[in-house]
């Protein structure tokens, strides 16, 4: 059972610390606090949790390091981690080799911010055990989000050398080789990630990028598949719009491909009715006719079925995923030439610009 | 009442025979005690015991509260007295609050308050732990099959008490000697116990030099009933209590 009490820092004999940090609010005051009571306790075959704040000195006693720990974890998952650092400050005091507590206080720091704090604790965390791959991984995110690139590769390689089989480290080490555009060695990562964690978004999301990039049509393929399975699973993500993004990309890539030369006759005759269209009914009716296709395109224009299934209230008649796409382009080439639609019909255009002027 | 050990309804028991009438269990959610014992006092026909429900481990509540009324039917009767109230102790307590400690107007206004409630506390402590210690030390020597029992409460009492070391009003927080008893209590149990983790609050706080004391008063004393009266004057003197309280003769 825990012992849990409160002093206020006027009620503290001051004469139980070393000569030299009794001035009540100093840091040196703070340190042989907690010294003392981790002494005290600690001679108890107890552990204690202690905090100094302006008014009191908490002290919590557990019969052992294990379940001291156990107190502070769930305050973590609570998202409580301002509150738990000074515990696990604390248990740093009475547990300096343990490097469960040196972990969870640096990923607390990194989640606070502090990162050149959490890489201290989590250097020492892996100093102690250098197989704590976890701990690895906070350092390679601290040096991440410090901007620091080849530092965090590198503690992210000791990750994965530490536990291959840990599908976290294989994400994160896929991920940051991504960046280094080293992107056959991201493919291998990551999908060891996916077979480690399935349906981790991450994971997915970073091999669909990395396979991406390679550029093969193989890997486009692959690509698109995993961007849609990201889109289906993850409706709610904030890269989703990236996902279908790339998925239009893809679409448009393909249609090229797919077409002589990679020029469109038939994306050449919606842009030249596109230009009458829009010559008859007048620059607002034009801004209105592309702004209802791009809202509509945000949920998907299927590019690649011919079927007229779509209709447009600005516009009447019934149109085909590319139809839409070539009146958007067109309607934007006339509003904005350097705004990017995703597709790039530019040939097309001037070949239906050519033909009107005959 | 069921399920108390044959140690503890012995002990009641015994409490029947010498006075001549029962004890009477009943259940309190109210109280704020972990259980209190009511003397059977102008012509009521049993002692009323009562206690918390749900309220482990109950063997040694009932057993600890039986002491003190034991103690008292051992004495001859004109031996036995009660523990009164002079009126003198609130105003004592407001001296010592209003002592070396900055006052906002706040404090100023609840000073009276506070003090009076402290005043009955520090008095209820004097007495209880005093004569409190020796019923457990007697406990621990005569009935050895509650020592688990006895244990489980002693560690919750001594749970109970930690918060009085941060009680305050505003600024006004309990003047560190009337702390004493408490203090000599977690010493007494570390020492029954075979323990010294229950002392370690009260030495950050600057009071167990006079938990000590306090203890060594009581150790220096024969542990009988008769002195019981010379103990808790003894620790008034020593906190500085004295004249907070008269003995009265007991009226049955």
């Amino acid at each position: 059972m825990a012992t849990e009490f409160k002093i206020p820092l006027h009620r503290f004999d001051t004469n139980l610390l070393p000569a030299d940090a009794r001035q009540i609010g100093t840091e040196a005051f703070k340190t042989a606090v907690l010294m003392h009571f981790a002494a005290e306790y600690a001679a108890q075959g107890q552990t204690a949790l202690v905090t100094v704040d302006d008014q009191d000195i908490t002290v919590m006693a557990f019969p052992a390091e294990a379940s001291a720990l156990d107190f502070v974890l769930p305050m973590l998952k609570a998202g409580k981690i301002v509150e738990a650092v000074p515990y696990l400050e604390s248990l740093t005091k009475s547990a300096p080799a343990n490097a469960a507590v040196l972990y969870n206080l640096g990923i607390s720091y990194s989640e606070l911010g502090q990162y050149d704090e959490a890489i201290i604790r989590l250097k020492r965390a892996v100093q102690l055990d250098p197989g704590h791959a976890h701990a690895w991984v906070g350092i390679g995110n601290a040096y991440h989000r410090m901007r620091k690139p080849e530092p965090a590769l590198e503690a992210f390689e000791k990750a994965v050398e530490a536990d291959p089989n840990d599908g976290y480290t294989r994400r994160n080490l896929g991920g940051m080789l991504i960046g280094f555009k080293r992107i056959d060695e991201a493919i291998v990562h990551l999908r060891k990630a996916i077979d480690l964690l399935p349906d981790d978004p991450q994971a997915i999301f970073g091999l669909a990028t990395a396979l991406e990039q390679t550029g093969t049509e193989g890997a486009d393929e692959e690509a698109d598949a995993l961007y849609l399975r990201f889109i289906n699973e993850h409706p709610n993500s904030p890269m989703v719009e990236q996902a279908e993004k790339a998925r239009t990309a893809f679409a448009h890539k393909r249609l090229k491909s797919s077409a002589v030369g990679g020029f469109r006759p038939d994306v050449m005759m919606y842009v030249a009715g596109a230009l009458q269209t829009f010559k008859k009914l007048g620059e607002k009716k034009r801004q209105m006719i592309a702004l209802e296709i791009a809202m509509l395109g945000r949920s998907g224009l299927d590019i690649n079925d011919p079927a007229d299934k779509y209709t447009l209230k600005a516009l009447p008649g019934k149109f085909s995923g590319l139809h839409l796409l070539a009146i958007m382009y067109t309607a934007f080439r006339q509003i904005d030439p350097t705004m990017n639609t995703g597709a790039d019909f530019s040939a097309e255009y001037q070949a239906a610009l050519e033909m009107q002027q005959k | 009442m069921k399920n108390l050990r044959p140690d503890t309804v012995g002990i009641l028991q015994r409490i029947e025979t010498l006075s001549g009438r029962p004890v009477e269990f009943k259940p309190d959610s109210s109280l704020t005690l972990r259980a209190t014992l009511q003397l059977a006092r102008n012509g009521a026909s049993t002692h009323v015991l009562r206690y918390r429900p749900a309220n482990e481990p109950l063997d040694y509540w009932v057993a600890y509260q039986a002491g003190y009324l034991l103690r008292l039917l051992e004495l001859p009767p004109d031996e036995r007295f009660d523990f009164a109230a002079t009126g003198a102790a609130a105003g004592q307590v407001q001296e010592l609050l209003a002592t070396g400690q900055p006052m906002t107007d706040t404090d100023e206004a609840t000073l009276p308050q506070f003090a009076q409630v402290t005043a009955h506390w520090a008095m209820m402590n004097l007495r209880s732990y005093a004569i409190g210690m020796r019923i457990d030390q007697w406990l621990a020597n005569t009935y050895p099959a509650l020592r688990e029992s006895q244990a489980a409460g002693m560690d919750a009492l001594q749970q109970e008490n930690l918060p009085l070391l941060s009680k305050r009003l505003g600024n006004l927080s309990i003047p560190v000697p009337l702390l004493g008893p408490v203090a000599a209590y977690a010493l007494f149990a570390d020492r029954l116990l075979g323990r010294s983790m229950y002392a370690i609050p009260y030495r950050a706080a600057g009071v167990l030099d006079l938990g000590a004391d306090l203890l060594a008063i009581n150790y220096a004393m024969p542990p009988d009933a008769k002195h019981d009266r010379e103990l808790v004057d003894a620790w008034a003197a020593a906190i500085g209590m004295t004249g907070w309280y008269a003995w009265t003769p007991y009226k049955p």
